[in-house]
């Protein structure tokens, strides 16, 4: 779901808007690059959503080969 | 939505109502906004008026907020049992003003009262000096009744019921 259709949606909520937060999943990347102006609906949404969107950084591990003892024959 | 990280020594409170017969009440979200949204209702300045919000006259604030509801639940043998909060009803709100029947918000509140299906935002706004916290809130207005007794003041009694989850606390 689109950060912006999801804040959409909060903003026009009647409803428990931390129970509709909790249920929209948004791409993480897209809402760490989000922006709202301070006292707006739009930042209250985001601020939920971002609550109820944590993930953790990536950690990319990678592979090291495992050291092969070379062929020695003595 | 949190409360604001103020203390307002000696303020006083006031409500106050959208003021159209048929309002669009503010969304849950814009329930927490102040700019162009609260103000509207309760004015730019402490004790103002919005542009669509008009002060209704009452004697006192009730209290407001949510009732409580529990469950208790035990375990046989154990000395003491667990209280769980479940889901709470917001707490209705029995005003009592004097009867001018040419008031308009209480005018609109008995038409509110008659039709019971108007959701209308309501304000209610602590005032110290220039400071304003409001809180607002999205309710349809219940029991409406004059009490006319010749010993006093004629009086009317009504309360408002708050809609569940729609509330939001701003400040100026």
């Amino acid at each position: 779901m689109k950060v912006s259709d999801a804040i959409e949606a909060i903003v026009t909520s009647y409803g428990d808007i931390e129970l509709v937060a909790r249920g929209m999943v948004v791409d993480a990347a897209e809402l760490a690059k989000a922006k709202a102006e301070p006292d707006t609906a739009e930042a209250i949404a985001l601020a939920l959503l971002k609550k109820y969107n944590m993930t953790a950084p990536v950690v990319v591990i990678e592979e090291v080969a495992p050291e092969v003892a070379p062929d020695t024959t003595e | 939505m949190a409360i604001p990280a103020k203390v307002l020594p000696g303020f006083s409170t006031s409500l106050w109502m959208q003021s159209a017969a048929t309002p669009t009440p503010l969304t849950t979200a814009n329930l927490s906004v102040w700019l162009a949204q609260v103000t509207t209702i309760v004015g730019t300045v402490a004790n103002g008026t919005g542009t669509v919000g008009v002060a209704v006259p009452v004697e006192a604030i009730p209290a407001f907020g949510m009732d409580d509801a529990v469950a208790s639940f035990s375990a046989a043998g154990s000395r003491q049992s667990d209280k769980i909060p479940v889901q709470a009803a917001p707490t209705s709100m029995t005003i009592t003003s004097a009867w001018n029947p040419a008031d308009p918000a209480l005018l609109q509140i008995r038409a509110d009262a008659y039709s019971g299906v108007v959701d209308r935002t309501f304000v209610v706004a602590a005032v110290e000096g220039t400071n304003t916290i409001a809180y607002a809130f999205n309710g349809r207005v219940g029991q409406f009744q004059i009490d006319a007794q010749p010993g006093a003041e004629a009086k009317c009694m009504f309360t408002i019921h708050p809609r569940g989850n729609q509330y939001g606390w701003s400040n100026n």
